[in-house]
């Protein structure tokens, strides 16, 4: 699924059936192109996302709205343009409950929307937490939790209460902004990732933790407890945290996809930089349980064996750097 | 270290008849771009690290937006290896000089401009060589 720049969305899709045969793209060996939603919208589409259920698919676009498409098969037919926005929308996701839509905009807000059993869409909450352009929006994997990446480096996090949504958190730590966030499966950590070059890690705590973090209230406090920089030579604009197997993908502005696997980091597509040598002497991974600090330093000369102090109240981490884990 | 000389050459050839989207003058004319203020590292085979610095005639935010866009897109267009673009205001030269940097080394927010016809129009004027 593509999102195409001049205003249309291209769908392919993979399918058994033989008679499509002279649709096949030379390169693409078992994909054909379905169908090309070009009236859709005036400028560039940003994003596109699948309902939970997979019979309606939103695009975000830079025109300012938001498209809800009913599949028919391959004929897709637009049942709403979500308007509101001021300026380009960056991001759309649906719920995994597949009834609330968000979607976010430079105008510096993140909407939620609601839709009946009518297909009927409505805004139930404007959110201006952020103080810039919000970059991607994505919903916690199990309960109605939102978060949203901007600008402004922060993370923010979102939650029902009574009747509208507010703002139950801020993550702070990035040093410019944050391009994407991703939930781990169990919904308990986030991962994000910014024009700082860093992945950090977050991790929830809830009121009543045995680490003995402070919470206000009812709401979880989240904390960054991995840092990794030092490893990314350029803005990591995108990230995803595999569901199934825990893995950590980065997408990065230095031509490079580094996958975090079971026992540490791999570079999938190398590129040697002077400043950024493969086998980093300067990555430095700042972990923490609760609220403690280990420093990390890669030497060169002991290969892959870091330099760690712990502290006595840890309880964790085997660290390999580069390749680098970490466990909490 | 010679061959990333060169690669500043070819460079700063690009961006010096870049016009002012102001004034009657091209970006070298004004000193907005200099020689010195163009340079390139090697970062990998054949791909280069360019980083540009340049000094706004008038300490104006939307002009030296503008400029960052012209500089960014003549060089997309016109740069024949391989490159990474960093394009910064000389430090010291702008109150608001960070937000200004992050504005214009932000591929999204300079693909969402380009798509303003209006901005589109300026850039084109100062870009395009004349015949």
């Amino acid at each position: 699924l593509s999102g195409r720049g001049c205003g249309g969305v291209e769908l392919s899709g993979l399918w058994g059936r033989g008679s499509e045969r002279g649709e096949l793209q030379p390169n693409c060996s078992g994909w054909t192109c379905r169908a090309v939603l070009g009236d859709g919208h005036q400028r560039t589409v940003r994003r596109v996302a699948w309902s939970p259920c997979g019979s309606y698919l939103a695009s975000a676009s830079f025109d300012g709205t938001t498209c809800v498409w009913k599949r028919h098969e391959d004929e897709f037919e637009c049942v709403a343009t979500l308007e509101g926005h001021e300026n380009e929308v960056k991001s759309v996701a649906w719920a995994p409950s597949g009834s609330l839509l968000a979607t976010c905009s430079r105008d510096k807000s993140v909407w939620v929307w609601e839709v009946d059993e009518e297909e009927e869409y409505e805004c139930v909450s404007v959110l201006n937490a952020h103080t810039q352009d919000v970059k991607h929006v994505v919903w916690h994997p199990s309960q109605e939790l939102l978060a949203s990446a901007s600008y402004d480096d922060t993370v923010r996090l979102y939650r029902e209460e009574e009747d509208d949504w507010v703002c139950c958190a801020s993550l702070e730590g990035h040093e410019s902004t944050v391009w994407a966030v991703a939930f781990e499966k169990g919904g308990e950590r986030l991962a994000s990732v910014s024009d700082d070059r860093t992945l950090r890690i977050w991790r929830r705590y809830n009121p009543g933790n045995q680490e003995g973090i402070a919470c206000n209230g009812s709401d979880p406090t989240w904390k960054c407890v991995c840092t990794l920089s030092g490893y990314h030579s350029r803005t990591i604009y995108d990230v995803s945290w595999c569901h199934l197997t825990g893995a950590l993908a980065t997408a990065c502005g230095d031509d490079a996809i580094r996958v975090q696997l079971h026992q540490g980091w791999a570079a999938l597509s190398m590129k040697q930089f002077p400043q950024y040598p493969i086998n980093p002497s300067s990555v430095t991974l700042h972990c923490s349980a609760s609220v403690l600090r280990t420093s990390v330093e890669a030497e060169p000369s002991r290969r892959n064996r870091p330099r760690v102090s712990f502290s006595r109240h840890m309880s964790l981490m085997a660290l390999a750097v580069f390749p680098v884990s970490f466990l909490e | 270290r010679a061959m990333e000389h060169d690669r500043a050459l070819e460079v700063y050839d690009i961006i010096r008849t870049i016009r002012d989207p102001e004034k009657p003058n091209t970006l070298e004319e004004l000193e907005v771009v200099t020689e010195g203020g163009v340079e390139v590292q090697e970062i990998g085979e054949d791909e280069y690290l360019v980083i540009i610095r340049f000094t706004p005639t008038v300490p104006h935010c939307s002009l030296a937006t503008l400029i960052g866009l012209c500089l960014r897109i003549k060089l997309q267009r016109c740069l024949p290896f391989r490159h990474k673009l960093e394009i910064y205001i000389s430090e010291g030269t702008h109150s608001t000089e960070e937000d200004i940097n992050k504005q214009i080394n932000d591929k999204e927010r300079v693909a969402a401009a380009m798509e303003n016809p209006t901005l589109r129009e300026i850039v084109e004027q100062c870009v395009t060589e004349p015949e």
